[in-house]
């Protein structure tokens, strides 16, 4: 088979986790059914590890993973591709002897020349190089070269970026929740925030729906619209779909 | 073997592209000693097929496919990943069951129905469905739903998409690595732009009203100002923030039929980008005849309940209905016929007036607006009533049956039948339902009778049926 390059889009758990919950947060590690892994951002979406190695610099095993229901894994729309931690490791492609050092945002920096390399991650740096396949090298930009040892601390690179929010750009003053079906409802279901967090609704089903809630309430949304509120105080707040009154859903506001 | 590995240094990188300027030219599919196949990009990069499937679209085999050395093809820049030819195949990720037919430059568009999938890819359509591994699904955008069969044409897209640089042309033009001088081939930080999303608390405006702007902007770089204006007015501004949300009251006229709400950001690193979105002025205008509503009964008492019913006719491929009142969706309806009703208690000081109003969205996105009618709280409701006939039309010569049926907290007093022009035809006292035979009917044509009920107390009300002679 000559076409392409490596394919490896699943990550396998060790065990299948039991519970199903329809409540996460902005942070926390979701799945179907399915074996594959998402990281569910700020923004609502739910963003995919290429590969096991990129899942391995960020986590060091499966056990935070939570499982939710396929339908509502479904309703959350797509992000793009989790990259590197950075300053966990190098990496470089295949076909091109060229050796990068990952900086936040998925940013790829040349590393000059070996006696760098040494000196950023010792006598075997060379064992802290991973491929990355061709076909994920688009997820990431080509920064400028590291020219000296002193531009970039691998350990310093770590210690700023402890999430994949943060890799993101994401901060903690919003979070996103997509509205599905009426079998779905709001996803997530249950969602603990910090006060004076903005929170987004999307519906993303074909079928308009709204949110009403005590203090706040939206129009009847369309397919792709939103609707926001920010919670600037502490407490439990139910919240339910004004046009399907059944579907209902809390948010709950901590300091 | 061990691997050793190697710095480019610009010597290399300036010697390589000689090597390689000699033999390839844009267009060619080509390979080292690996087993990857690379398409050469008219910017003169290596563009990567994610996976067998997706080289399909484009070439039936790998005949064409030149080898290269390994050192050539290092010396050549990846320049991301090739996507689906268009109006090949359709595609889906393994956790959606949407289905996507894929537009010039990796634009995905979800197509709506099975039937308009039917119609593009024929009646086997769904044995041409490939299923994209979710680590490549961010090499597409979606674009917006193909909603009928009209809107996108497989054969046409993909007679425009000539090669796989005209199809990548289709999307923003990436920058083009012209040299390759003192520098190895590593193009510096990429255009990227600031990714925007602003957001309003309502998508209609009515005087006075105060709507909340949101806007958040994603970067690699820190954000160092979001500012939102609303017509040119600025709403606020926030400092090294990737969010940013402020209130703003409407002016007391309108004169406008759209505003615009824009919001500048700035990056650190003097990046701009503004995004704008347009909010309509709140509709005024006349009903759509193909709509209508009912309310059972429009004056009742404090704490009753009354029924609220948007038909649509026949000339309406119904998506959706939804009954507002005051502005508040209360109910939505999807693909589950012509009619939606919805009851609630109405409560308030004597006096107090509701409006309620149906929208109706056809499948082909057309909205249709009902009359607005109003429900208003007194000291004493009107009777419910209902007027019935077996049939929606008679023959010339033939009769027709009518049933007036009221009810009311305080009892009704009489209920009775009346013509087109309200000459009473039937009186009944009391509660029990009024039944008049009239007819037989000589005329052809829409006949209107209309019953009324009147409660103990004396307030009265009235509803019609239409039927037709043939």
């Amino acid at each position: 088979m000559a076409t392409g390059a490596l394919v490896a889009s699943t990550l396998m758990p060790a065990t299948a986790s039991a519970a199903v919950t329809r409540s996460f947060n902005p942070g926390s590690l979701i799945k179907g059914s399915g074996p594959t892994v998402y990281y569910y951002a700020e923004d609502g979406k739910r963003y995919v590890f290429p590969n096991e190695k990129t899942y391995f610099t960020w986590y060091e095993n499966f056990d935070t993973v939570i499982q939710i229901p396929d339908n509502m894994l479904s309703t959350l729309p797509l992000g793009k591709n989790v990259t590197y931690r950075p300053g966990k490791k190098m990496v470089k492609i295949t076909t091109d002897p060229r050796v990068y050092v990952v900086d936040r945002g998925g940013m790829l920096r040349h590393v000059d020349s070996e006696e760098i390399a040494k000196t950023l991650y010792n006598i075997n740096w060379a064992n802290q190089i991973d491929d990355v396949p061709d076909s994920f090298f688009t997820n990431y930009k080509v920064g400028n070269k590291v020219e000296s040892a002193s531009e970039y601390r691998p350990a310093d690179v770590m210690a700023g970026t402890t999430t994949i929010s943060q890799d993101k750009g994401f901060d903690d003053t919003m979070a996103a929740i997509s509205i599905g079906n009426t079998m779905t409802g709001f996803v997530p279901n249950s969602m603990t925030i910090k006060k004076g967090t903005t929170v987004t609704w999307t519906n993303q089903d074909s079928a308009s729906h709204s949110v009403i809630g005590t203090g706040f309430q939206s129009d009847a949304l369309g397919y792709n619209k939103s609707y926001n509120f920010k919670f600037n105080t502490v407490g439990s707040f139910e919240y339910k779909d004004g046009i399907n009154p059944s579907i209902t859903a809390t948010i709950h506001v901590v300091q | 073997m061990k691997y050793k590995y190697l710095f480019v240094l610009a010597a290399a990188c300036l010697f390589a592209t000689q090597a390689q300027a000699a033999t390839l030219s844009p267009g060619d599919l080509i390979k080292a000693s690996g087993p990857a196949v690379y398409y050469y990009s008219q910017e003169g990069k290596r563009l990567v097929f994610p996976n067998e499937n997706t080289y399909k679209t484009w070439y039936t085999d790998f005949s064409t496919v030149k080898t290269i050395t390994d050192a050539e093809l290092a010396a050549i820049t990846m320049g991301g990943n090739v996507t689906y030819k268009p109006g090949v195949r359709l595609v889906k990720i393994v956790s959606d069951s949407k289905v996507y037919a894929i537009a010039a430059g990796g634009v995905l568009r979800h197509v709506a129905t099975e039937e308009i999938a039917r119609n593009l890819y024929g009646a086997d359509w769904n044995t041409k469905v490939d299923d994209i591994p979710v680590g490549f699904f961010s090499n597409y955008s979606i674009g917006s739903s193909i909603l009928n069969s009209t809107d996108y044409s497989p054969s046409a897209s993909t007679a425009q998409a000539v090669s796989i640089d005209t199809d990548r042309a289709a999307k923003t033009t990436p920058p083009v690595c012209t040299t390759c001088g003192s520098e190895p081939v590593t193009p510096t930080t990429t255009q990227e732009t600031i990714q925007i999303a602003l957001s309003a608390s309502q998508n209609t405006i009515k005087i006075n009203d105060v709507i909340t702007f949101t806007a958040s902007a994603q970067y690699s770089a820190s954000i160092k100002e979001i500012r939102i204006y609303f017509d040119n007015n600025l709403v606020t501004a926030c400092q090294n923030a990737n969010v940013c949300s402020g209130d703003f009251a409407m002016p007391s006229v309108l004169d406008k039929e759209t505003y615009q709400v824009k919001t500048e950001v700035t990056a650190l690193d003097t990046t701009k980008e503004t995004k704008t979105l347009d909010l309509a002025r709140a509709s005024t205008t006349e009903p759509d005849s193909e709509v209508t509503i009912s309310v059972d009964r429009e004056v009742i008492e404090p704490g009753q309940t009354t029924g609220i019913t948007v038909q649509a006719d026949e000339t309406v491929d119904v998506k959706e209905i939804i009954i507002y009142v005051d502005d508040v969706a209360k109910k939505g309806c999807n693909y589950l016929g012509r009619s939606c009703k919805w009851s609630q208690i109405f409560d308030g000081p004597l006096g107090t007036e509701f409006n309620t109003y149906g929208l109706v969205t056809s499948v082909s996105g057309v909205t249709y607006r009902t009359q607005t009618k109003t429900i208003t709280l007194a000291a004493n409701s009107i009777p419910y009533v209902t007027i019935e006939t077996g049939k929606t039309y008679i023959l010339k010569g033939e009769s027709m049956e009518a049933v007036v049926s009221a009810s009311d907290e305080d009892g009704i007093q009489s209920i009775e039948i009346l013509d087109s022009q309200k000459n009473v035809l039937k009186t009944c006292s009391g509660a029990a339902p009024c039944t008049l035979s009239t007819g037989p009917w000589v005329t052809e044509g829409m006949v209107t009778l209309w019953g009324r009920a009147t409660d103990v107390p004396g307030s009265s009300n009235e509803q019609s049926i239409q039927f037709e002679v043939r």
